[in-house]
């Protein structure tokens, strides 16, 4: 008797608390909706009243969300494209073969694994401006995937772990090192591939300090996080149409996470089980 | 003799590299990105920090010495922001680390029904964008009756403008971070906590013990190795700190919310006539002082671990 009523205090209060940990969102998005004369009266009121669509034909069409919304695709895509090319490649050999070098290799690679990209970024910047990569997409993707040591060393753990009989196996069926490796081993790694895929492309969804300063000049080429903030020193009376910008970029990535969740909460746990 | 056995060991070292070829040759394209990505700019940053150097030439050409460092220790804005970085690692993290902790301690209860599903709900701040999230808490904390001051009003505390004063600003972009990120540390501590057998939480449910001294005898003692990885992963992370304050304050009002990164932003890319080697020279330090963290949590994670 006394747990059960226990255990539905902890329902009330946990409820509660997400009601005022989500509020923010919930709150932006019914702002979304509404009129800027709504708005302005301020308060936590949160049905529309009268219910529009404008802001986000605004936000959508005059704001460029759009092109926004279409360039965080193709720069997250790109960057996770690398990041399981490298990572899946140097994972392997590191994780399964005793090359002379390799203790030197992940020594620098771990070493450098929590520099800081604000100490990078100046010679990034520079390299880009100099081999003429500056304000290109594939520029910004390639300068992202300074963050691939964790994928090498995600990649390499899963390899080491796997029984050298595959190896044998391969070799009895004649395949030589690219062939035992693209259909053995890489689709071996699927779990790997789906967490450093999802890490990866949320991290590049939220990316801005490496977009921002890669679209100083082309405005074209914004990501939302960037575009976002541009919008609010453009457009800084418009919340309106600010509030619906900021749905556009959210929610659809909160729909990525909640059905890729376990991938996704399995490679943020690795860092602590190890 | 001699000259036959250098040989052999030349020919060794030729036949394993052959031996490895497919090795290097799958190893070649990670290196050449971590090359220029991460290796070559720490070196250029450490060059550039001894030159004197507007970024309008190729590269820097008017040597210095030490002179951009010995500035930086004299300037007063990098103190601030060396103050105001070290204040919003020190409150950011004693908020969030205990608060994660406490909700995660209530959620890895095996008997709580819909878990993952409260779990999944606490993470979602962390998978939005911080310039994204700046915006809308700017929105939220409004001065212009926003929902926060609405609320501040109606329960008659008046109106504040949390980002408009210099007493205020830095512990708006504290809390905001505190929640936006607290998922991820929750993430953590529920990784660690059902590392704890059970049989621990048994034998204390067998002595009668309650709720909180089932916590702070049994839960956080096992939990120890595991504090204190999470406290360096907090600590490092969040000297990085830098979107969120682009997004919220740009640094102001009056310096107020000026960080090490937003500092050497400032200096490289957000005036008309760049300071690439005195912001080089900040980020070298920086870079340093984020370092000696990591290495610091690289020996005790080994520690713990073996």
């Amino acid at each position: 008797m006394r747990n059960d009523k226990i255990r539905y205090l902890v329902h009330i209060l946990l409820i509660t608390t997400i009601i005022i940990w989500l509020f923010p969102f919930v709150w932006i998005l019914s702002t979304a909706f509404k009129t800027s004369a709504q708005m302005w009266q301020g308060g936590i009121d949160l049905i529309p009243d009268p219910v529009i669509l404008e802001n986000f034909v605004t936000a959508w069409n005059s704001a460029n969300f759009s092109s926004y919304f279409l360039n965080t695709i193709i720069y997250a895509a790109g960057t996770v494209f690398i990041a399981i090319f490298l990572g899946s490649t140097s994972g392997y050999v590191i994780g399964r073969f005793p090359f002379p070098g390799k203790r030197l290799v992940v020594t620098a690679m771990i070493a450098t694994l929590v520099v800081p990209q604000a100490t990078t970024i100046i010679p990034i910047f520079n390299l880009m401006k100099s081999i003429g990569l500056l304000n290109t997409r594939i520029g910004m993707i390639l300068a992202s995937s300074g963050g691939l040591v964790v994928n090498v060393l995600l990649f390499s753990g899963f390899f080491q772990g796997l029984p050298s009989e595959l190896e044998d196996a391969g070799k009895i069926d004649g395949c030589n090192f690219l062939q035992q490796f693209f259909y053995i081993m890489f689709p071996l790694s699927k779990p790997i591939i789906a967490t450093v895929t999802i890490l990866t492309f949320i991290n590049a969804w939220k990316a801005f300090l490496i977009p921002l300063v890669f679209t100083f000049d082309r405005a074209e080429l914004r990501t939302l996080g960037v575009g976002m903030y541009a919008f609010v020193g453009e457009h800084a009376t418009n919340w309106t149409g600010m509030a619906a910008a900021a749905s556009i970029s959210i929610i659809p990535m909160m729909i990525v996470f909640l059905v890729f969740q376990s991938y996704f909460i399995e490679g943020l746990a690795g860092a602590v089980k190890g | 003799m001699i000259k036959t056995n250098e040989n052999k060991r030349f020919d060794n070292f030729k036949n394993s590299i052959y031996k490895y070829r497919w090795s290097y040759i799958f190893l070649l394209p990670t290196l050449i990105v971590y090359g220029m990505f991460i290796l070559w700019p720490i070196l250029a940053s450490v060059y550039y920090s001894f030159f004197q150097w507007d970024g309008f030439s190729a590269w820097p050409n008017y040597w210095i010495g030490l002179r951009n460092y010995i500035d930086i220790l004299n300037d007063k804005y990098f103190w601030n922001a060396f103050g105001n970085t070290l204040k919003y690692v020190f409150w950011q993290n004693l908020i969030k680390l205990p608060l994660s902790l406490f909700i995660a301690w209530v959620l890895n209860n095996p008997k709580l029904k819909g878990s993952n599903f409260y779990r999944a709900l606490f993470f979602l701040p962390v998978v939005s964008s911080t310039a994204i999230i700046g915006v809308v808490m700017t929105f939220m904390l409004a001065p212009w009756n926003g929902p926060v001051n609405a609320l501040l009003n109606t329960v008659g505390l008046g109106t504040i403008d949390f980002l408009g004063k210099a007493s205020t600003a830095l512990w708006a972009v504290i809390f905001v971070e505190v929640w936006h990120m607290s998922g991820q540390y929750i993430i953590y501590w529920l990784a660690g906590l059902q590392g704890i057998p059970s049989e621990l939480y048994e034998a204390a449910e067998v002595d009668g013990a309650n709720g909180w001294q089932t916590f702070s005898k049994i839960t956080v003692p096992a939990l120890k190795p595991i504090i204190i990885i999470v406290t360096l992963l907090g600590i490092v992370n969040s000297l990085k700190v830098f979107d969120i304050v682009v997004a919220m304050t740009g640094g102001g009002p009056s310096f107020s919310t000026e960080v090490v990164t937003t500092f050497i932003y400032g200096h490289a890319f957000g005036t008309s006539i760049a300071k690439i080697g005195y912001a080089s020279a900040a980020a070298v330090l920086f870079g340093l002082i984020v370092m000696s963290f990591g290495i610091i949590q690289f020996f005790i994670v080994k520690r713990v671990r073996d």
